[in-house]
């Protein structure tokens, strides 16, 4: 009666804390700057591990501005949520969203 | 399997954009031919069918007056439909063969409907297409070709964005915010009726109840995939909360019309009480088409459409935030973002159509002054008011031929309790809102 598709959604950049820090002591300096991108690398190293655990569910990705969107018909919002969790990734490393949609003809 | 393309088209690949797009266009050709002086394109092209009782020679006369207006309202609707379908990806040979057997149908049923011994039966056209869809869809296995013409939604959203046409913009501002206070009241009693009955009584997930609730309440079948997906319900839920709401709906077009007139409700009241009461805004048409008054049509669009449709995405929002805040028992630091951007995602957007056509009518109209405006009632509103039922038509047919009784009686009693006890408030509630507490307003609207 319904289809689903289940939305991954996982920021690459959290452009606040990183940018606050670079400017925390009057202004950026080199070693901020180092710091801001050994930060990047962290996150998006954790970012990669993600993706490659939704690929062992069969989650295909596409890229929207700053995030990587990994997206499947198959596997449940709960069940990824659950299975991302057990990996021990925390819940504002990543946002689920659930769309359903009619399939065609019903009211 | 769907695919997720398939699943999220982009916005010039959904249904949505192609019935604002093909309604308001048909809305300016309409306006442009009265401005024009060519109004007799649009009287001809939107087929009337004249009432008759006992024989049909009044019909094969209209017929013969306007031999090509049959012709030109399917050439139209095939051209414009037949264009959305090859952008929307669906199989287009498919669909205009499928589409020309459902316009035959549509006509068949038309000129049934404008019977008067089965108007005095309140079996007014949409009715007869619902009933005759069903009959023939649940004894006979359809051809797919033929099913692939039957987008039920697609020709709601359509029907209900030329709806705006023929609501002028006054009265929404007029009458919008009590339709909002009365459907907002009822929204709540009802959703929060069934979630308590489900949660407490009968023990279900909450997300389960939530869907129920939503169906129940808000806007039918939208608002539980609407409010499944917010709050991440199972798939087994939603579909039993379709199920449920698609088993009312259509059991409510029959009841509420003929309980109206038992209990000699005017028009007004009546289409605000249906608009209240009913789940789904094709089936709430329905029904306010069976009471035969264009008042009890103006009143329940009123009430369904500005009333309930618009404000899925905030209970969408409330839902999502109660879902990761309460039910997943998370603080805002530990758990998922829940954006204010929710409202805007699950709002209708064919709404916004409807609300434009209104607008640009109700200009044209003001720019007219009082005798034109008579003439532009008559010569253009009218058509559109024709074109409307006839894409409504086509939704009812396509309703019938896809209901599937087999399949909707898969659910459990308890969802099925919970939801009844939704409608046992709702109903009588909505009856007094509408007939005693705020009938002088709707009866004025009228």
């Amino acid at each position: 009666m319904v289809d689903h598709l289940t939305r991954v959604s996982m920021k690459l950049v959290e452009p606040d804390p990183l940018f606050a820090e670079l400017g925390a002591k009057g202004s950026p300096t080199p070693e901020g700057v180092l710091l801001a991108g050994d930060r990047l690398r962290d996150r998006t190293a954790r970012v990669a591990a993600m993706m490659v655990a939704l690929r062992a569910r069969g989650f295909t990705f596409r890229l929207e501005s700053t995030r990587v969107v990994a997206e499947s018909t198959t596997v449940g919002a709960r069940e990824v949520k659950h299975h991302l969790a057990s990996l021990g990734f925390r819940g504002d490393e990543f946002q689920v969203r659930l769309e359903y949609v009619r399939q065609w003809g019903v009211l | 399997m769907t695919s997720a393309t398939q699943v999220a088209p982009p916005w010039h690949r959904r249904e949505d954009t192609w019935a604002i797009f093909i309604a308001l266009t048909l809305v300016v050709l309409v306006t442009a031919a009265f401005l024009t002086g060519s109004a007799r394109f649009a009287t001809s092209t939107a087929l009337t069918i004249p009432v008759w009782s006992s024989d049909l020679a009044k019909v094969g006369a209209a017929l013969r007056k306007s031999p090509l207006a049959a012709v030109s309202l399917f050439g139209v609707f095939l051209a414009v439909f037949t264009v959305a379908a090859a952008v929307m990806r669906w199989d287009t040979v498919k669909y205009a063969a499928g589409f020309a057997v459902l316009f035959v149908f549509s006509f068949v049923v038309t000129v049934l409907g404008s019977n008067q011994h089965l108007k005095d039966w309140q079996l007014e056209t949409p009715l007869l297409a619902l009933i005759v869809g069903m009959l023939i869809g649940n004894v006979t296995a359809l051809p797919a070709w033929f099913q692939s013409a039957l987008r039920t939604e697609f020709y709601v959203k359509t029907g209900i964005v030329l709806m705006g046409a023929t609501l002028p913009f006054t009265i929404i501002l007029q009458a919008g915010p009590l339709a909002i206070l009365q459907a907002t009241i009822v929204a709540v009693v009802t959703f929060t009726s069934i979630y308590l009955a489900a949660t407490r009584l009968f023990g279900l997930d909450p997300r389960f109840a939530s869907c129920l609730g939503a169906g129940g309440s808000i806007c039918g079948v939208s608002a539980a995939i609407a409010i499944g997906g917010a709050c991440r319900a199972e798939k087994e839920h939603v579909s039993v909360a379709i199920s449920l709401v698609i088993v009312w709906a259509v059991a409510m077009i029959f009841i509420l019309p003929v309980w109206a007139r038992h209990l000699g409700m005017a028009a007004g009241p009546t289409g605000a009480w249906i608009g209240t009461s009913e789940f789904a805004d094709a089936a709430g048409y329905a029904a306010a088409a069976a009471v035969g008054d264009e008042r009890a049509i103006k009143t329940f669009t009123l009430m369904k459409i500005v009333g309930r449709d618009m404000f899925v995405g905030i209970w969408a929002l409330l839902v999502a935030f109660l879902s990761v805040t309460v039910w997943e028992r998370k603080g805002a630091p530990q758990g998922e973002r829940v954006g204010a951007g929710e409202i805007w995602r699950r709002f209708p957007k064919f709404i916004v159509g409807f609300f434009v056509a209104s607008i640009l009518v109700t200009v044209v109209v003001t720019h007219l002054g009082a005798p034109g405006a008579g003439a532009f009632t008559k010569e253009a509103i009218g058509p559109i008011k024709t074109l409307r039922g006839w894409a409504f038509t086509w939704a009812f047919l396509s309703i019938g031929f896809t209901t599937r009784f087999r399949e909707l009686a898969r659910f459990g009693w308890k969802p099925l309790a919970a939801f009844a006890v939704g409608v046992i408030l709702n109903v009588p509630l909505g009856y007094w809102l509408s007939n005693h507490l705020f009938a002088g307003y709707w009866l004025a609207l009228g």
